[in-house]
Parts: structure tokens; sequence; C-alpha cells
């Protein structure tokens, strides 16, 4: 841990000074947690939505922090919990158009057509749409990794899964895409 | 299929377009801080600690329910005893009573047996006093 981070828990911790720690903290983190949360939930206003009640929980638990992982690390496990918790509550309006259950809502790749601040080709498109089609937790694994690049012992300390079972559920998400898009063995 | 594999599948056909297709409106990274700290309550919510303050609070509590607790079951099992020993005495005094009766009775009759009238016993009372 750096010595930056460390000084910036002790002010976290000292009352006096939380105030300040914590608007340093947000202003460091918060274009990393708001990619990370973007990936997940697509759209902006419900990234922001999502990416406020990161840092509103964070403060709420930030006397429970004790420092055994990073900053970095526990923000990234609030703001997954966010995002993963926004997804299910809003499972409903992320049927994509092949979900005869669903008829009438609109694909993931078309929402993003009409998106204004997403500023993709159509691969990119049907990549998002390929992403959100699988399983959440697996969706969350794949964005980490394939676009992050995060080491599967940081991501194992954010989801508290095993890397080993990490690496499966990545090499699954993998399989899946490349499926999608007609790629084969 | 490999990661690289997928991935160079998706940057072939991206055609060199920048990665991070998600964007943001202008100046929300600058004003994103002062939203997020202007919901911030002005101070923390303390965890709740045992004070002198609460540990005399339970106490009066526990006095107040040990009182209650008392005038509920106690008083009620005391008025059920008295009750019951009035009712005891009241026994006791009918069956003194009836016994009087039957005290009475036997000496009526055993005069009769003897053959002793009441005027007999008035001469004999009259003559001795």
């Amino acid at each position: 841990m750096q010595l930056d981070e460390q000084q910036l828990i002790k002010r976290l911790h000292d009352e006096s000074t939380r105030r300040a720690a914590f608007e340093e903290m947000v202003r460091k983190y918060q274009e990393p947690l708001y990619r990370l949360v973007r990936r997940m939930v697509l759209i902006h206003e419900d990234a922001d939505d999502v990416l406020q009640n990161t840092f509103i929980k964070a403060w709420q638990g930030i006397e429970k922090f004790r420092g055994d992982s990073s900053l970095g690390t526990w923000l990234y496990r609030i703001a997954s919990h966010e995002a993963l918790d926004h997804l299910e509550k809003n499972k409903h309006l992320c049927a994509s158009i092949d979900d005869e259950d669903s008829p009438g809502t609109m694909s993931i790749a078309a929402k993003l057509e009409g998106d204004p601040f997403f500023d993709g080709d159509e691969v990119e498109r049907q990549l998002q749409e390929a992403i959100a089609s699988l399983p959440n937790k697996q969706r969350l694994v794949f964005n980490m990794k394939y676009y992050d690049e995060m080491k599967y012992e940081d991501m194992s300390q954010v989801l508290g899964t095993s890397v080993g079972a990490l690496k499966a559920s990545y090499h699954h998400a993998v399989q899946k895409i490349s499926k999608f898009f007609g790629l084969g063995d | 299929m490999t990661e690289e594999k997928l991935k160079q599948y998706i940057e072939e056909k991206r055609q060199g377009q920048a990665q991070d297709a998600f964007k943001v409106p202008e100046g929300y990274f600058d004003n994103l801080c002062d939203r997020v700290m202007s919901q911030l309550p002005e101070k923390q919510r303390r965890a709740k600690r045992v004070t002198m303050l609460h540990v005399w609070r339970y106490a009066a509590v526990a006095v107040v329910g040990a009182l209650v607790c008392t005038s509920v079951f106690l008083i009620p099992r005391m008025g059920n005893k008295s009750n019951s020993q009035l009712a005891s005495a009241q026994s006791e005094t009918a069956q003194e009573t009836e016994q009087a009766y039957y005290d009475e009775e036997y000496l009526s009759d055993a005069l009769e047996y003897a053959g002793v009238n009441n005027n007999e016993i008035a001469l004999y009372l009259t003559e001795n006093y």
C-alpha cells in the first residue's frame, strides 16, 4: 500500500479531516469506478445513479474500513455490488430483442444506437449486446478482465471469488461471445 | 477461441476506432464530486455506545418491569390466597355451628331419655343456688 493511500486512509478515519479526505478520494476514483459501472449498466444516467450510491455507501461504511484491502479494491467491491443490484432490479428492462417472453422490449444494440453518449460502431454495439447476454456476475468478470485488464488476484479480492472460479468464468464468457460472433474454436 | 483471437477479431472489425465507446456529458467529472459531497450528511451516524446513562435507563426499565410483573401476577395471587383463607374460616364457622347444633340435640335427647324435664332442671338450679 502506497504512503499516499495510507495517509488518505488515516485522514478518512479522523473525523476532523474525514470530509476533505473523502472528497479527495472521490476525485481520485470517480473515473475508473464510472467506467466499471457504465460498462455494466450501459446508460449514462443509470451509471450516474449507481456511482453516487456507491460513494454514499462508502461514506456510510468508512468507519468500518480497516485497510485490510486497498481503498481502490474496497470501492470497486461496493461499486460492483451496486451495479449488480441495479441490474437485478431492472432486469425486466434489459431483455434482448430475441426474447420471446418480452415482446416489444428494445435490444441493447438498438438502445445504444440511440444513446447520445455512446460513440461505438456496429461491432461495438454487437459486442455490448453479446456481453449483456451473459449472466451478470460473468459479465462483470468479463468487463474487468477484457477492458480493465485487471489481475485475477485483484478481481478475487473485489468479488470474493476464487481465482480458479474467475478464470473459468472468464473462459466461458469468451466462448459465449465468440459464439455470438459466429467464431468457432 | 481464446481472448486474444476474440480481441483481434473485434479490433479488425472495428477498423481502428477508439476502444472506449462510452462517453460522458461535458464537465461531468468536474461537478460529480460536488454533487456527491452535497448529498452526504454533515455528521455521520455514530455507533451506539453503552454509557452510564444507558445503564441507569436499563436499570429503571428493569425496576418498572419488575413492579408491573409483581402487580400483575403476585397481587392477584395474594388476593386469591385471602379469599381462600376467608372461605376456610367461613367453613370452620359453619362446622362449629353445625357441631353446636348436634351437641344441643344430643343433650336434649339424653335428658329426655333420662326422664328429666325442664321444671326439674329449674327446681334443681333454684335449690342449689
